[in-house]
């Protein structure tokens, strides 16, 4: 494996995971998790957490729809320029006393606002709040002063709300500037108190009053989703949004199509329906990413509107629930942890998956099935979190196993085969013909006699047994090309299919869910390398039949995929 | 903290922020990369990597090590810190507090030897491997009496041992059906049953004969 291009960070991540200029969060994903895989915590904890940083700058970026040639040339903006206004600006009597003093010397070169910070904090601070008009780097300064001379008040000690409030007002002057952007970002995600939230964001929609309040805002109204009432939330979101201006709508759309999946747990069921119609009316301007991630809630949301068995009844179905959440709702090691112990829990009760999904069920569990493979797919691709690769050779002799099991069966089954053809096909045929014959008969013999009182020849007499010949052989013709089709051969087809399901359920299933937790591997290859296992032993026949109950039976391929979790 | 450019490394700055005030981080979605310096991150990493590689170490060798040394390897173990890896280590503990319980069960004869053995080995292997040795327990039930041994032990451990049997609940409650345990069988039954009634009827037949004709 090639090494990857390292001196394109931290500038230009697209160039580092070698994306292409429309790529998308899929392609970002797929490319951070191959270098995951080569570059793993464990191992490079460092190029780990390079790659790591390189991919959240991206992914959000990109879920906001972030141009990144505008960044390019914002970090422009912020290297220390020397002829810049500040310096210009710095203490012109001094510089023409200098001169005055030493003509013959070459002039000092001016030092940048940076140092003159460091240098002189309380002068600059002064000095650079009084002017109307500030650079980027100006408020970055203020703000990196404030916490060094602005004293706390007793409760906020550990608060600064100076800092904030410096680069607040930097991104009012400068609304598209990405370094304070990030600063911002960063300093609401991490720095804001859960007892602040509810005063801080009105504040902030007041003073940053474009569609970038969502994306700086987005982690402040998680939280506030998972510690408070949905009611709070939705009545400072609308509070809020009162402050905004009508701006990019793919800002909104990004921000509730990710505090969707926090909100969708604990809203009304009618408020979330009416997000997604919002989303999907406006559909056309989502990428393909955003779009899976809208398919993604609308099935939480029809999964989580269906009628569910309660939780006591099927313990493996709430374990999946609790998977669900927390991947919608947590993250960091604790998410981890819990994600880890609810597919260990799943991939270890065969019992409970077998259970939760029963075969042949009213209820769809097609919402719950995607749901599970989208968030495993997720997790196995952005955390790594998978076994190693499997033991080919021993997976190959579990294969062979389980199909000589299955096998066992066959003569069973090929029997109950044949009696439902017997049921079906031949009793009835032999009743029917028995019933047909007598009535044909008497009904000859009757016309038989009425012909031979009116005249009499030897012709007759040789017709009217090639009518008895001819009306005894019609049946069977009748019979199976139009009776047996039209009435009988759909039943025969439901009792056959119906007593395959009965088979499935009562004598392969269980093998097959001992089978895949033996393997260890993904659902498609386990199953793949059964059939391959049966062609090779000519087999292919019947084991595309079991495939095929296999292919439909949800509760295995989600227990199969859990599997690929368990250390 | 001045010297950082905040358009790429607005983390870094921020994070050099809270540590020079002592401020916490209240970000809980945050990744490990951004709440902890370098240097935390490589400890950190190299304290996961070890902790794998603990986890692979008892696996393989937890009948074969001391008291001392498994007590230390699990104590060396922080679930907290290698949260993948929490259940397997939770399980671990589990098998550890239980594993003179083994030694009881491979010295009683009542305890299926095989089954006492085959289940040590499924609680401390990873899952695909403990999973192999399971079904390789269950192939080799091929008579009556071994699958009605196995189901006596699966219960008396049920009773004797409910931590260990939490851990193999799905594999143990297989064992206590008898239909479902062993390998699968053809479907000769029917035929056979079909022959006993066959021949049971003639031979009441005959019986039924002689003692009319007496």
């Amino acid at each position: 494996m090639s090494d990857p291009a390292w001196h394109h960070l931290p500038h230009d991540p697209r160039s580092f995971f070698d994306l292409a200029e429309g790529f998308d969060r899929r392609d970002l994903k797929r490319a951070y998790g191959k270098l995951i895989r080569q570059f793993k915590p464990e191992t490079h904890p460092q190029e780990f957490q390079r790659i790591r940083a390189a991919y959240e700058q991206l992914e959000n970026a990109e879920r906001y729809g972030r141009n990144q040639a505008e960044s390019q040339s914002a970090a422009e903006a912020w290297k220390p320029n020397t002829n810049s206004q500040p310096q210009s600006e710095s203490r012109p009597s001094d510089t023409s006393a200098s001169d005055a003093n030493q003509p013959s010397k070459r002039p000092k070169p001016p030092i940048s606002p940076v140092d003159e910070a460091i240098a002189n904090p309380r002068e600059s601070y002064t000095r650079l709040s009084q002017r109307h008009s500030r650079s980027p780097l100006d408020y970055y300064i203020l703000a990196v002063l404030s916490d060094l001379l602005v004293k706390p008040t007793n409760e906020s000690e550990k608060h600064r709300p100076q800092f904030l409030q410096w680069l607040l007002d930097g991104l009012q002057e400068h609304p598209q500037e990405h370094g304070l952007i990030s600063l911002v970002a960063g300093t609401l995600r991490g720095d804001v108190p859960d007892d602040q939230i509810q005063t801080l964001l009105p504040k902030i929609a007041k003073s940053i009053r474009s569609s970038m309040f969502y994306r700086l805002t987005e982690p402040l109204w998680e939280r506030l989703l998972l510690d408070q009432p949905f009611e709070t939330f939705e009545r400072l979101i609308r509070e809020c949004e009162g402050h905004l201006r009508q701006g990019d709508p793919r800002a909104r759309l990004a921000f509730y199509l990710r505090i969707l999946r926090t909100a969708i747990w604990t809203a009304p069921s009618e408020w979330t329906q009416s997000q997604l119609e919002t989303l999907s009316g406006q559909a056309a301007d989502l990428d393909d990413s955003m779009q899976n991630d809208l398919e993604f809630v609308e099935l939480l949301h029809s999964y989580l509107s269906s009628t569910k068995p309660s939780a006591s009844e099927f313990p493996a179905r709430a374990t999946m629930e609790s998977f669900l959440r927390t991947y919608c709702t947590g993250d960091g090691p604790t998410a981890t942890a819990e994600m880890a112990r609810c597919l260990d829990e799943i991939a270890r009760d065969a019992h409970g998956v077998q259970e939760s999904f029963p075969i042949n069920q009213e209820q769809d569990d097609h919402s719950l099935f995607l749901l599970m493979m989208m968030a495993t797919s997720d997790l196995a691709e952005t955390t790594g979190l998978i076994a190693p690769a499997p033991d080919e050779e021993k997976n190959n002799r579990q294969a062979v196993s389980c199909l000589r099991d299955l096998k066992n069966t066959l003569q069973e089954v090929v029997h109950r085969v044949s009696l439902i053809d017997t049921t079906y096909k031949w009793i009835p045929f032999a009743g029917l013909y028995l019933v047909f014959g007598i009535l044909f008969t008497v009904i000859w013999f009757i016309a038989m006699t009425i012909v031979n009182q009116m005249t009499y020849s030897s012709a007759s007499g040789a017709i009217s047994v090639l009518i008895m010949i001819a009306g005894l052989l019609s049946f069977p013709i009748l019979y199976f090309w139009w009776f047996y089709p039209k009435h009988l051969a759909e039943r025969a087809e439901n009792s056959r299919q119906k007593y395959f399901a009965t088979c499935y359920t009562k004598r392969w299933r269980e093998r097959l869910f001992r089978y895949v937790q033996s393997c260890g591997e993904s659902p498609s290859d386990s199953l793949t390398r059964l059939n391959e296992a049966a062609a090779f032993h000519d087999d292919t026949e019947w084991m595309n039949l079991v495939l095929s109950f296999c292919h439909g039976d949800l509760g295995l391929l989600i227990f199969a995929r859990a599997q690929l979790f368990v250390g | 903290m001045l010297d950082i450019n905040p358009v790429w490394q607005s983390a870094s700055a921020l994070q050099l922020r809270r540590k020079t005030l002592r401020m916490p981080n209240h970000d809980r979605r945050q990744s490990s990369v951004d709440s902890d310096s370098v240097d935390d991150m490589v400890a950190k990493h190299q304290k996961r990597a070890k902790a794998r590689e603990t986890v692979t170490h008892l696996q393989q060798k937890f009948f074969h090590l001391s008291d001392e040394e498994l007590r230390s390897g699990l104590a060396s173990l922080n679930a907290e810190e290698v949260p993948e890896l929490a259940p397997t280590i939770r399980r671990l503990q589990t098998a550890a507090s239980e594993r003179n319980s083994f030694v009881t069960m491979l010295d009683d004869k009542k305890f299926d030897r095989e089954l006492v053995i085959a289940l040590g080995k499924s609680v401390v292997l990873p899952q695909s491997d403990a999973g192999y040795v399971r079904e390789k327990y269950i192939q080799n039930l091929t008579t009556k009496s071994s699958r009605k041994r196995a189901r006596e032990t699966s219960l008396k451990i049920q009773k004797a041992y409910p931590n260990l049997f939490a851990l193999e609940r799905d594999w143990l409650t297989t064992l206590q059906n008898s239909k479902s345990s062993g390998p699968m069988k053809s479907g000769g039954a029917s035929l056979l049953n079909f022959r006993v009634l066959f021949f049971g009827t003639l031979i009441a037949y005959q019986i039924a004969k002689l003692f009319l004709m007496d």
